[in-house]
């Protein structure tokens, strides 16, 4: 089998990349990159393109078996123009050739959406292609379900992952950067040093008490990824949307309790959910937590993945609390410092 | 060999949105149009413009205005330079001269047909700034108001006329904003504040000028009802709010041409990239002007008119009134009255007199047989009764009448009737015209136009005067009594068109010899008589019309009539009296027309008519509201022939038909006409006209 595999120095990427080199049932595997560089590996190849360029996907070969396009740009605070370009236009522009290669073969395609994509929609989207879109004041989470759109629209056949928060590998914790919930454990050991700070005895945690964090370690997110290449390979129908993260999942109360335990234990997480975004970054300035670290849980989002629950039920996505402790020891490791 | 796909990206800046592909024929080309929809976000723009530079065969940019003009001051949008700049092999193409140039057509094309549209309206603008329409509606008669501030920066104050719209175009140049865009008309729409004064001044304003994007953001629509609105393009979502808000009319000026239907939105921009690309792959020598002229034409491409409003269904009102004491005691709980004593009687028919008007029932299903239109009247009730009308205060009447056009209003309506006597209280109508905040109209033309009409089918049935035959007129002598009246100079006028011989009655002479010499200015071949005294005439006469104003005695002597005439009773009230109409069963006297209007009509009152007939009155009102005339057509006393012969005209146009005809007695039958036939050519037999004077 012959992959296309783009986003392959990502976090996520990296991970899955590993795996598919290591799958004797994987011949070859072409990594879309920027830069120019040559994999260690005779399995792999990088091909150099900027795959928001509308000719880039020109010089493709249609001999591939699948396509797994993780790459984008994954950044709360970035531009809509910036997220466009790296999150949509590759995408659409992988679709028109996908949807030139679909006409002779089946070539699916493996896509890592976010599960911010129903944020705000009332109505749910449960695990349903998009009808109404998230808010552009998101522009992470608006042009994923652009680009997710984009493929639904084009009935290009495969998966959709709408991936939760990917936190560190739950054997080990590696991280490698800090994004997302470790923002809030950096902002929390620079206060255990500060000694005006252990006089305070709450955190303003930008966030809502009952809000949920849908994780997902990134190892199990890289499995699925892996199995569903072999699932599908084959299959015509048009993508299937599946919710990747632990379903019952956790809440931001108890998330939030146990880090601040851990790290400023004279201090209790002090919820601020009514607060408009405007004194939120106020917040921020005060506590150097980023106002978007909880984004997502300000709002309601349909977490409901019972389709990826039963079709992918070997992949048992850990509670948090069954590798919670492994997860503090990776951001620990990745700082370098003991809390 | 296969034919080149040609690719243009459309970049909407109106519009969020997923991308959305079509594929679609042009001029015989095919086209791959791509939309992104980016919102109100230039950076994304000229990112989008770089990357598909080179790639694409053109860019469509729908939301940047290139330019804008306000009388002698013109200001160059710097964000149309910076996205034109981010391409440099790809043409991008914008909105705005395809665009100004189909909202100039469209409009002339309209004020063509109702030059009064926008004379003396309030016309609000959302930007006035860039609206390449505002020279011509302000020079059409229009008060133009302008929103910019408020819709760009949140300030509340209102433009008022075409200087202070200039100035604060040159604002806007002085300040030298580096985006038009950043001004973001479409975030503060969505304010509350902003949107609550932009409602206040909407409801203040006749008619409303605004573009589609800016609509779509607007919470409500409500604060549109009843109104105008001047529109560059519209969707069926749009168009469907819009029907639920209530708004009068609308003037889209995208034409209706298949080229341009097949387009999901019909973006001007995408026209201009269509049309030129065309140009291209022609190879033609014409720059893109004079393609777009050829296109147009070998094309029949056409401005949208008025009638693009099909699917809004319009709205109207009429006023009535009962006719009698018996039409009050038929209100539920009041029909004892109708067994107590006259004074009492008396005494509650004058207390109802001073009631307010109030909303009484509707007639809807009214469905126009060439455009489609819809309609809904509303019909108000004044509970007086002729006599108390006639003796109330003028004043009064014309308050309540007043009321009844502002309840009308509120409740969307764009023109409203006067039926029954509130067509006679002193000046028929003008004076309500004036103080009403809607036009009014007193249905005189199409009352007129349907009395003659009925006339006409009458003589037809009787069938005892040959038809005219290729264009000649018809042989026999029409007589009009009251010629010089309003009602009996159009008659007079009309009739004078289908007959040989015309007398014409009047108390006074110099004005009989007036209308007598605009006869014949109108109908040379036509032998015109005068008198002041009817029946001489009479016994040789086959068609009587009377259109006086008196209130004593006979006007005409009814043994002196011919057997088998047609008497036409257009006074009110009526100059032949039932005792007379009784002494001759073989002479056919009809009062006025009924009209069938078109469609499957629903009238959930009792408005004195067999259903589904109307009074001729209310029809004027209906039928102009259907051809989108909101208008006073007719008001105070005097009719015009243009006008009774336009309203007929819009009547056909439109499906109206006569119903029943009433008389004396009632609706007049087949049957009763047959009879009063067969009397009247036994009575021919021995029949012996008196000789016309003037011809012994």
């Amino acid at each position: 089998m012959k992959i296309l595999l783009t986003g392959a120095t990502g976090f996520l990427g990296k991970h899955l990349l590993e795996i598919l080199l290591n799958d004797e049932r994987i011949s070859s595997i072409d990594i879309v990159s920027r830069r120019k560089r040559t994999h260690p590996s005779a399995k792999a190849k990088t091909i150099s393109i900027d795959l928001s360029d509308p000719s880039s996907v020109n010089d493709l070969t249609d001999d591939f078996n699948a396509v797994i396009h993780l790459a984008g740009l994954y950044d709360f605070r970035e531009s809509l123009s910036n997220d466009y370009s790296q999150n949509v236009l590759p995408t659409l522009n992988l679709v028109e050739k996908l949807k030139e290669w679909n006409k002779k073969r089946s070539v699916p395609l493996y896509f890592a959406s976010s599960y911010g994509v129903g944020f705000g929609i009332r109505a749910g989207v449960a695990e349903e292609p998009l009808i109404e879109l998230p808010s552009k004041r998101v522009p992470y989470a608006y042009t994923k379900a652009i680009a997710e759109r984009a493929i639904t629209d084009a009935k290009i056949p495969g998966a959709i992952f709408r991936l939760g928060i990917l936190v560190g590998s739950s054997k080990t914790g590696a991280i490698e950067k800090i994004d997302g919930p470790y923002a809030l454990m950096k902002a929390l050991q620079g206060y255990k040093s500060s000694r005006i700070a252990q006089t305070i005895p709450v955190i303003p945690i930008p966030a809502k008490r009952a809000g949920i964090l849908p994780l997902v370690p990134v190892d199990v997110a890289a499995e699925v990824f892996h199995e569903a290449v072999f699932r599908n390979s084959g299959m015509s129908e048009p993508a299937r949307i599946f919710g990747v993260y632990e379903s019952t999942s956790v809440e931001i109360s108890r998330f939030c309790e146990f880090i601040v335990a851990a790290f400023t234990p004279w201090a209790k997480p002090l919820y601020l959910e009514d607060v408009p975004s405007p004194a939120l970054k106020v917040q921020e300035f005060l506590t150097g937590i980023p106002h978007q670290t909880f984004m997502f849980s300000l709002e309601p989002i349909d977490l409901r993945n019972e389709r990826f629950v039963s079709e992918y039920s070997s992949f048992r996505i850990p509670h948090f609390d069954t590798y919670r402790n492994v997860f503090l020891k990776g951001f620990e490791d990745f700082s370098g410092g003991r809390f | 060999m296969i034919s080149k796909v040609r690719k243009i990206v459309v970049l909407n800046l109106f519009r969020e949105g997923p991308i959305l592909n079509d594929a679609i024929e042009f001029g015989g080309l095919k086209f791959n149009l791509m939309e992104h929809r980016i919102g109100w976000d230039f950076e994304t723009a000229e990112r989008l413009v770089q990357k598909y530079d080179g790639y694409v065969d053109g860019i469509a940019l729908s939301g940047v205005q290139k330019r804008a003009t306000v009388g002698k001051l013109r200001w160059m949008n710097p964000a149309y330079l910076t996205l034109m700049r981010a391409a440099v092999k790809t043409p991008v193409y914008l909105a705005d001269d395809v665009r100004d140039f189909f909202a100039d057509w469209t409009l002339r094309k309209i004020l063509k047909e109702q030059p009064q549209l926008f004379l003396g309206k309030k016309v609000l603008f959302q930007c006035a700034i860039i609206s390449p329409y505002l020279k011509t509606i302000a020079e059409a008669g229009g008060r133009v108001f302008g929103a910019d501030p408020l819709l760009v920066a949140g300030v509340p104050v209102l433009l008022r006329g075409v200087s202070q719209i200039q100035a604060f175009l040159g604002v806007v140049q002085a300040l030298n904003r580096t985006k038009l865009g950043a001004m973001d008309p479409e975030g503060n729409i969505q304010k509350r504040r902003v949107r609550e004064r932009f409602n206040e001044w909407v409801r203040e304003s006749h008619i409303v000028v605004s573009f589609l994007n800016l609509l779509e953001r607007m919470e409500s629509l409500d604060a549109l009802k009843g109104k105008i609105l001047v529109v560059d393009a519209l969707t069926d979502q749009a168009r469907e709010r819009l029907e639920k808000a209530g708004v009068a009319q609308v003037i889209e000026f995208v034409p209706d041409h298949p080229a341009i239907s097949q387009l999901r939105e019909k973006h001007f921009s995408v026209i201009t990239a269509l049309v030129d690309q065309k140009r291209l792959a022609e190879d033609s020598p014409l720059g893109f002007d004079e393609y777009t002229l050829k296109w147009l034409q070998e094309a029949q491409v056409r401005p949208s008119s008025l009638r693009s409003t099909r699917g809004i269904v319009r709205k109207c009102a009429f006023i009535i009134h009962p006719l009698s004491q018996s039409d009050i005691w038929k209100t539920p709980g009041l029909s004892f009255m109708s067994k107590a004593s006259k004074n009492v009687r008396g005494f509650v028919e004058q207390a109802a007199a001073l009631a307010p008007a109030f909303y009484y029932g509707r007639l809807k299903g009214v469905t126009s047989r060439s455009t489609g239109q819809e309609l809904v009247c509303d019909i108000y009730a004044l509970p007086a009764t002729p006599k108390q009308l006639l003796a109330a205060n003028e004043e009064f009447i014309y308050g309540r009448m007043i009321d009844c056009a502002a309840m009308a209003k509120k409740r969307g309506a764009a023109l409203i009737g006067l039926g029954a006597y509130t067509k006679v209280i002193g000046d028929a109508g003008l004076t309500v015209s004036r103080r009403a905040p809607i036009p009014v109209t007193n249905g005189n033309s199409y009352s007129a136009s349907t009395t003659l009409w009925a006339a006409r089918v009458m003589i037809e049935k009787m069938g005892l005067i040959p038809p005219a035959k290729n264009g000649t007129r018809h042989r026999g002598r029409a007589m009009v009594i009251g010629a010089t009246g309003s009602i009996g100079r159009v008659s007079a006028l009309l009739v004078s068109l289908v007959v040989d011989d015309l007398v014409l009655v009047a108390t006074r002479p110099d004005k009989l010899m007036e209308l007598r010499e605009e006869i014949l200015e109108l109908s040379p071949e036509v032998r015109v008589r005068v008198t002041t005294n009817p029946n001489p005439d009479l016994p040789g006469t086959d068609l009587v019309v009377t259109a006086t104003s008196n209130q004593s005695g006979a006007i005409l002597d009814i043994e002196a009539v011919k057997p088998g005439a047609v008497i036409c009773d257009c006074s009110r009230p009526l100059d032949i009296s039932a005792e007379d109409a009784a002494k001759r069963p073989d002479v056919l006297i009809i009062e006025s027309g009924e009209v069938l209007l078109p469609g499957e009509l629903d009238i959930n009152v009792d408005i004195g008519l067999p259903k589904p007939a109307v009074y001729a009155c209310l029809a004027e009102t209906v039928l102009l509201t259907l051809e989108g005339r909101f208008e006073s057509f007719s008001v105070s006393k005097q009719l015009s022939m243009e006008k009774v012969k336009e309203i007929y005209r819009i009547g056909v146009k439109h499906g109206a038909e006569l119903s029943a005809i009433q008389g004396p007695n009632g609706v007049i039958t087949d049957e009763q006409v047959q009879a009063c036939r067969a009397l009247a050519v036994e009575r021919l037999k021995s029949w012996e006209p008196t000789k016309v004077r003037g011809e012994e």
